[in-house]
């Protein structure tokens, strides 16, 4: 890439609309200075109250999603594996804004999570929030163990911010040997 | 009796338990993305001073300003605490703070105390 390209490459961002931009390792230390970084950054286009509160908890949500989830790239060594890899995006659109991620998943997980996402698609705002409040309860009272659990909740978090029902896609990873896919997922806010 | 205090950080709030004064205070934005090593200590240092005080009253001041999703489920510990020694006689008051305009952490409130018969909520604003 020269410099042309470069700037060809920026200059088509900012016409997307692209306001916030990370691909490569996601881990802890990295997600708190890009949650940061996000917040000046929805300072800068203008993002106020709820939509600033739903842009920052979807990302949030997605980025620990890819620290959670996201399948390891082809060849890579568990043991030896600190972060996870994928790709979040933040834009704003004529009158709303998205958040799009990217991360591989394991090829054999992809039926569960179209499954889970077909019905947070199928449901209404109202089905969601129900939905959310029976989660939230959905464990016995032993501290220790609820903690231990995952909640969740993460993508009825997800869906109960997004304006219209959760886009997602998958595709091919031909490095894999069809062992895992890339996953794309879209929320509107 | 001393006071359990956590400093806030990036993605944890500031805690203060003071036992002397059964009062609990929690203030920032809670978003870690393991939440287990970070509420375990609080849930269980109120609840062995609950079980062995048996204080008459009980408050906490809760001033979130965001938390995410795995961590409701710490909050809902504490909250459970709360309601086992209201249970046992403690008249337990929780002051939970919010942004006028975010209706995430009002609902969060109350969808956290919907079973919870011996937690008194209080909601507030978050002043400007």
């Amino acid at each position: 890439m020269d410099f042309i390209n470069f700037d060809q490459f920026q200059t088509q961002a900012h016409a997307s609309g692209v306001i916030f931009f990370h691909s490569g390792e996601f881990n802890s230390v990295i997600v708190t200075a890009a949650a940061e970084s996000l917040k000046h950054c929805m300072d800068e286009a203008g993002a106020s109250g709820p939509a600033r509160r739903k842009l920052f908890s979807t990302f949030v949500e997605m980025a620990q999603n890819i620290i959670h989830y996201a399948a390891l790239p082809p060849g890579a060594v568990p043991e030896k594996v600190q972060s996870k890899n994928g790709t979040i995006g933040v834009g704003k659109g004529d009158s709303d804004y998205w958040v799009i991620c990217v991360n591989r998943v394991e090829t054999a997980h992809i039926t569960r999570l179209s499954e889970k996402l077909d019905a947070l698609r199928s449901m209404s705002l109202d089905d969601i929030r129900k939905s959310y409040r029976v989660q939230l309860h959905n464990t016995g009272h032993e501290t220790s163990d609820t903690l231990s659990k995952g909640a969740g909740l993460g993508w009825l978090t997800i869906a109960r911010d997004s304006r219209q029902p959760l886009e997602y896609s998958f595709s091919s990873d031909p490095e894999s040997n069809g062992k895992t896919a890339f996953f794309f997922v879209k929320a509107v806010i | 009796m001393q006071t359990l205090r956590a400093q806030r950080t990036s993605v944890t709030p500031e805690i203060v338990f003071s036992r002397s004064e059964n009062r609990l205070t929690i203030d920032g934005e809670c978003y870690p993305e393991n939440p287990l090593p970070f509420f375990a200590p609080i849930v269980n240092a109120i609840k062995a001073h609950l079980e062995s005080e048996r204080p008459a009253r009980f408050e906490a001041h809760m001033r979130l300003q965001y938390v995410n999703s795995a961590s409701t489920k710490g909050l809902q510990s504490i909250l459970s605490v709360l309601n086992d020694a209201g249970v046992k006689g403690t008249a337990v008051e929780v002051f939970w703070s919010h942004d006028p305009e975010d209706d995430a952490i009002e609902e969060l409130g109350m969808d956290l105390v919907e079973h919870l018969n011996y937690v008194l909520l209080n909601r507030q604003h978050i002043a400007a």
